[in-house]
């Protein structure tokens, strides 16, 4: 405590006074203890109300950094889950269109005209090269989920409608008993090793 | 006295007061800011599911209207289409950017009705994103037509075909993300 606010009362007057108690360690006893202690001293009264905060003057260093700390915590709490709701937000789209692509081959499988069944050969190709083509039994198919918009690492502005291909998925048809089991499966891109492998299935019933 | 000391030692100074307000602006700046870079990147994710949903739909209803149809025909534009007569199509082309699909319907012992369901792509002349049209006549009733535009689609061809004997769209969009690509398959059940 480096200084205190002393009111001296008395029948006519009333003063009031700051004391530098810095070189007096223990003055502030001694004061409490003087109405106990001298006749006069009852007049003397320590105001603790008026006694101006040590810590007053504003925030300590150590303070300001841990504020600091826990604002930019904070800050990447709310970027990261940003980026986990754009990463739901692309499993949902990514579902969605997983879904359409077995809706379509559901078709195809199920009402393409006969003539059109076997000839796609039984090696792996991609999609587009088969389009509009059953799966023959065996067969694997790929393609790609995703095409996000292309962005030059150069900075420079190309064809606003250009993409990329990411997210590769394969389409399989296996006869299982008596029934068509086609089966595509792809990988969320934001998970971490072991990425997580999503595979959906629909069973069809073997043609007429 | 003790009240002008109270006042004095209550207030804050000017320097004070100055930071303060600067402090507070700062906060509320770097607020808005991050507020502002979170809307603006949900819209975009918004836009793009809102885009891709809405196409979803369009090709449940072009599946739908094939399947369904008594009888359809692909054209190459809605002018050969218009050619047609009511009660049958005019020749068709295998592949072409508009697609009508018939229903005939019987109801209540009366004559019967027709509903006319159609597709057409409008190429677009900029950008280079078309829109998809869906009109829905009703000529046996005389009912007001109904009209759904889906924009920003891209197509590489005509979007109908009749390719390998199946009938068929192909196009894709582009979202403010991404591109969404949709195909078509259906076989009519009156071809079945």
């Amino acid at each position: 405590m480096r200084e205190i606010w002393c009111r001296k009362r008395s029948n006519s007057s009333e003063s009031i006074r700051r004391l530098d108690m810095r070189p007096f360690p223990f003055a502030l006893t001694v004061l409490r203890l003087a109405p106990f202690l001298w006749a006069h001293g009852r007049y003397l009264q320590i105001e603790r109300d008026y006694m101006p905060s040590t810590n007053s003057g504003g925030f300590s260093l150590t303070e300001v950094m841990v504020s600091v700390v826990v604002l930019s915590l904070a800050t990447l709490g709310i970027t990261s889950v940003w980026k986990l709701a754009d990463d739901k937000a692309l499993a949902a789209r990514l579902d969605e269109r997983a879904t359409r692509i077995l809706a379509e081959y559901s078709e195809l499988q199920s009402f393409a005209p006969e003539y059109l069944l076997g000839q796609a050969s039984s090696s792996s190709r991609m999609d587009f090269e088969t389009r509009g083509l059953p799966l023959s039994p065996g067969e694997t198919r790929t393609g790609f989920m995703y095409h996000p918009r292309h962005v030059d690492p150069t900075g420079g502005k190309g064809g606003t409608l250009t993409f990329d291909d990411a997210i590769p998925y394969q389409l399989t048809l296996v006869m299982d008993g008596q029934v068509q089991l086609i089966t595509l499966t792809y990988q969320l891109p934001y998970q971490p090793d072991p990425k997580v492998t999503v595979i959906k299935q629909i069973r069809l019933n073997l043609r007429q | 006295m003790k009240n002008s000391f109270s006042r004095r030692e209550a207030g804050l100074t000017l320097v004070e007061l100055l930071a303060a307000i600067v402090s507070i602006a700062l906060v509320l700046g770097a607020a808005t800011g991050l507020a502002m870079t979170a809307i603006a990147r949900q819209k975009v994710e918004f836009d793009a599911a809102r885009l891709e949903t809405q196409h979803a739909e369009l090709a449940n209803a072009i599946f739908n209207a094939i399947k369904t149809s008594d009888s359809f025909q692909i054209f190459d534009s809605s002018h050969s289409a218009e050619t047609s007569s009511l009660s049958s199509y005019r020749t068709g082309v295998p592949s072409g950017d508009y697609l009508s699909c018939r229903h005939k319907f019987t109801g209540g012992g009366g004559p019967g009705g027709l509903v006319e369901e159609d597709f057409e792509f409008v190429p677009g002349s900029a950008d280079g994103l078309g829109t998809l049209i869906q009109t829905i006549h009703f000529p046996s009733t005389g009912q007001q037509q109904i009209r759904r535009e889906f924009s920003a689609v891209l197509a590489a061809g005509p979007l109908f075909s009749m390719k390998d004997g199946i009938p068929q769209a192909h196009w894709s969009i582009s979202t403010t993300l991404d591109r969404a690509d949709f195909n078509v398959y259906a076989m009519p059940l009156s071809m079945r």
